[in-house]
């Protein structure tokens, strides 16, 4: 099977993406965990079109008809585990925002306070 | 309990500028044999709440943003344990929970001596006692909630006003239900071995404003509790 224009134009779009990617990584919006993952949404089909044998052998030994669906279903894993990551750290920063409302309510209580002390 | 013991009347709000006032006013009059301090934590509402509160020189607890009922609740709790109160009470903002009921609650707790005390509308079924689907809705959660959870017996769980004790207290300000937090609270004091008993009272139909829980919602609520629920016998204690 030829892979030549596949590969060049999932080779050309991956790079932009990627750049995109470290772009953001420069300016702060994403760290290297994310770089990881969300790479992997160009290089899992990157490296199955560089390495068609590969991807036949392993699509033979899981039983399965077309490599393309091995590698639509590890894209499909590698977005739940991070979709599972980032569950985690939404739920951890809205109970530390949570708190720190609450924590700022209370302050104010306090503040109202002495001002009340200090005007007495 | 013991008599003049500081009280702390835990009011959470959210637009409710036409009830708090009279409100705290009522709680000023009210026949209760402890030293109260009321304490309005006002869930960022859009309107002069926290001005009629201030006005009747309750403490206000302001939110910057609207956390909701279980963020509100856990702000009152929180502070009830920074000041040191033995004891703190939920009283809704919105006129349902009639101050005079708050004796009851405490002649229960000293009683019992129990870690909470449930102001329940469904003992005696005096009082307003909310729509059909919504009763029905509570009774599917009690009994829900007494076979998962052997030995915890409420009749009403979705009651908002509960008297806590410095257990509860304890427990609640570290953690608190964010979500569906009168009955998935029951549940968590119950796995952490709190006595939780109940007490008849008359509530009152809400003074201002509506419910935003109409219509096809009480079904869904009751739904999403049962899910909640189900999913605090699953997780560690």
């Amino acid at each position: 099977m030829e892979y030549g224009v596949e590969l060049v134009t999932i080779t050309f779009f991956g790079l932009i993406y990627l750049t995109i990617i470290v772009r953001n990584i420069n300016k702060g919006r994403y760290d290297l965990y994310d770089f990881f993952f969300l790479s992997s949404v160009v290089s899992i089909p990157f490296v199955f079109l560089a390495f068609p044998d590969l991807t036949q052998r392993l699509a033979f030994r899981l039983g399965v008809e077309f490599p393309f669906v091995i590698m639509f279903g590890g894209i499909f894993l590698v977005v739940f585990v991070y979709l599972h990551r980032l569950i985690g750290i939404i739920n951890k920063l809205e109970h530390r925002v949570r708190t720190l409302a609450q924590k700022a309510a209370q302050t104010d209580v306090k503040i109202d306070g002495l001002k009340k002390v200090d005007e007495e | 309990m013991t008599v003049k013991d500081p009280l702390l009347v835990i009011c959470p709000c959210y637009n409710e500028e036409r009830s708090i006032a009279s409100l705290i006013d009522a709680l000023g009059t009210a026949a209760i044999d402890a030293d109260i301090t009321v304490a309005v934590v006002d869930d960022a509402s859009l309107d002069e709440t926290v001005k009629e509160a201030r006005s009747r020189n309750a403490i206000c607890l302001n939110l910057p943003f609207n956390l909701g009922i279980g963020g509100a609740v856990q702000t009152g709790i929180k502070y009830a344990k920074q000041e040191g109160f033995g004891f703190c009470i939920q009283l809704d903002g919105d006129g349902q929970h009639p101050p005079s009921e708050i004796q009851s609650l405490l002649n229960k707790q000293r009683s019992s001596n129990a870690d909470i005390v449930i102001g329940s509308r469904y003992i005696e079924g005096n009082g307003f006692q909310s729509t059909v689907a919504r009763k029905f809705g509570a009774r599917v959660i009690a009994r829900t909630m007494s076979l998962l959870f052997p030995g915890l017996v409420v009749t009403d769980p979705t009651s908002g006003m509960r008297l806590m004790n410095h257990k509860a207290i304890d427990l609640f300000h570290r953690h608190y239900p964010v979500d569906f937090p009168e009955p998935v609270s029951l549940v968590w004091a119950h796995r952490n071995g709190l006595r939780i008993v109940e007490v008849p009272v008359e509530m009152k139909r809400r003074e201002h404003g509506q419910s935003s829980i109409v219509g096809i919602q009480p079904v869904l609520y009751m739904v999403r509790v049962l899910s909640y629920i189900l999913l605090s016998r699953l997780r560690a204690k």
